[in-house]
């Protein structure tokens, strides 16, 4: 058995009052999503033979922080800038600078981890974000990483054709009458 | 079975997927937001008899839970026969419900387990308490101690771990209970 490996990307997400934390595993029969909220942790399997479809778009939280930050940024800088010029109190416009250079580092951290996005996966019965493949390049690193797993357990993608077997619902099939089990009938137990 | 529809990321409406290529990347009608799509096999899977059969004539056997319903197969677990609502696949066995429920509490790989709790964590939370609180520290290294007897076997965690630090934690705790312990003969004594 392939022994559990982490997958790229980590998100902690706020709901309510708790901070949780999202990982992603793979093993080798199901890829494992971890969301650990101090001592407790909540575990989803998501077997390769059911995963119906990944699908990953843009998300717009690059795009707000990088402005928010440029704007609070370029504020901060100018602020600073005039107390320097008039010769406020150094202890104010290094606060001021401080400011501005920490609104800095989270502008250049977010240009450093590239683009967000939102990665759900589909199986027949749920639906469910994976938090933790965020950011665009750790998305596409781990969908690499899932991929051959999930054909190993399904096979290459085709098309569906119609299919020439009767399809059956509640106990009636597009033929008529319903078939014979295929069950051997043993005596009961 | 429900139907699955794939929605677009940005704008949540349900997108047109197309029925020839597994990946593509597709730009929504209405956000006009481009979005990877990775499509697999199981999208198109119908599950065969999903619906319970009734019992065609008296030489068919029926399911132990709907005596009315045909049996389509028999549970790897307890020979029972079950219909196709009660039978339940695992692992490539078919199993009933009662044999899940069994499996669980003897789960060795724990791959039925949804929640853990990381009691090393909670050790190391009471081993530092039982340093730092003075002679609270009393009461908090043996609860820590208490602690890692009771859930040493547990699983903390659904993927591998070492016990080193549970280890190391427990050392502490021990320590500390050793420490405040003399601490308070010491100071019996000098009284």
């Amino acid at each position: 058995m392939l022994k559990m490996s982490r997958l790229p990307g980590r998100a902690v997400k706020r709901f309510g009052w708790s901070l949780e934390r999202h990982q992603l595993w793979l093993s080798g029969e199901y890829l494992l999503h971890r969301e650990i909220s101090g001592y407790r942790e909540e575990v989803k399997r998501y077997y390769y033979g059911d995963i119906q479809a990944i699908v990953s778009g843009p998300s717009l939280g690059f795009r707000t922080c990088n402005i928010l930050c440029l704007l609070v940024l370029s504020l901060l800088s100018l602020l600073a800038l005039a107390m320097y010029l008039t010769s406020a109190s150094v202890t104010a416009y290094t606060l001021v600078f401080l400011g501005a250079g920490l609104s800095g580092f989270t502008l250049s951290g977010n240009l450093i981890f590239g683009p967000t996005c939102k990665t759900t996966l589909y199986t027949a019965t749920s639906e469910a974000q994976l938090y933790s493949l965020g950011r665009r390049r750790s998305t596409e690193k781990a969908i690499a990483r899932i991929l051959p797993f999930i054909e190993a357990a399904q096979g290459a993608y085709a098309a569906p054709t119609p299919s020439t077997e009767p399809v059956e619902f509640g106990g009636i099939t597009s033929e008529g009458a319903v078939p014979p089990p295929s069950l051997e009938d043993p005596p009961n137990p | 079975m429900r139907n699955t529809i794939v929605r677009c990321s940005a704008c949540e409406r349900a997108l047109k997927l197309p029925a020839d290529v597994g990946y593509t990347s597709l730009d929504c009608d209405h956000c006009d937001k481009s979005t990877d799509i990775w499509l697999f096999p199981a999208l198109h899977r119908v599950k065969n008899n999903s619906a319970p059969q009734q019992v065609v004539d008296e030489g068919h056997s029926s399911c132990m839970n709907h005596p009315s319903k045909r049996a389509v197969a028999v549970c790897d677990g307890c020979g029972k026969f079950l219909c196709a609502l009660c039978d339940i696949p695992w692992n490539n066995d078919h199993l009933c419900s009662q044999c899940i429920e069994h499996q669980q509490e003897k789960d060795a790989d724990n791959v039925l387990r949804s929640t853990y709790i990381h009691y090393d964590r909670i050790v190391l939370l009471l081993a530092f308490f039982s340093i730092f609180l003075f002679y609270l520290g009393l009461f908090f290294a043996p609860a820590a101690l208490f602690i890692a007897w009771r859930y040493w076997k547990e699983p903390w965690r659904p993927v591998p771990y070492k016990k080193w630090g549970m280890i190391t934690y427990v050392t502490v705790a021990f320590l500390a209970l050793v420490v405040w312990s003399s601490a308070i003969v010491v100071a019996i004594i000098n009284l």
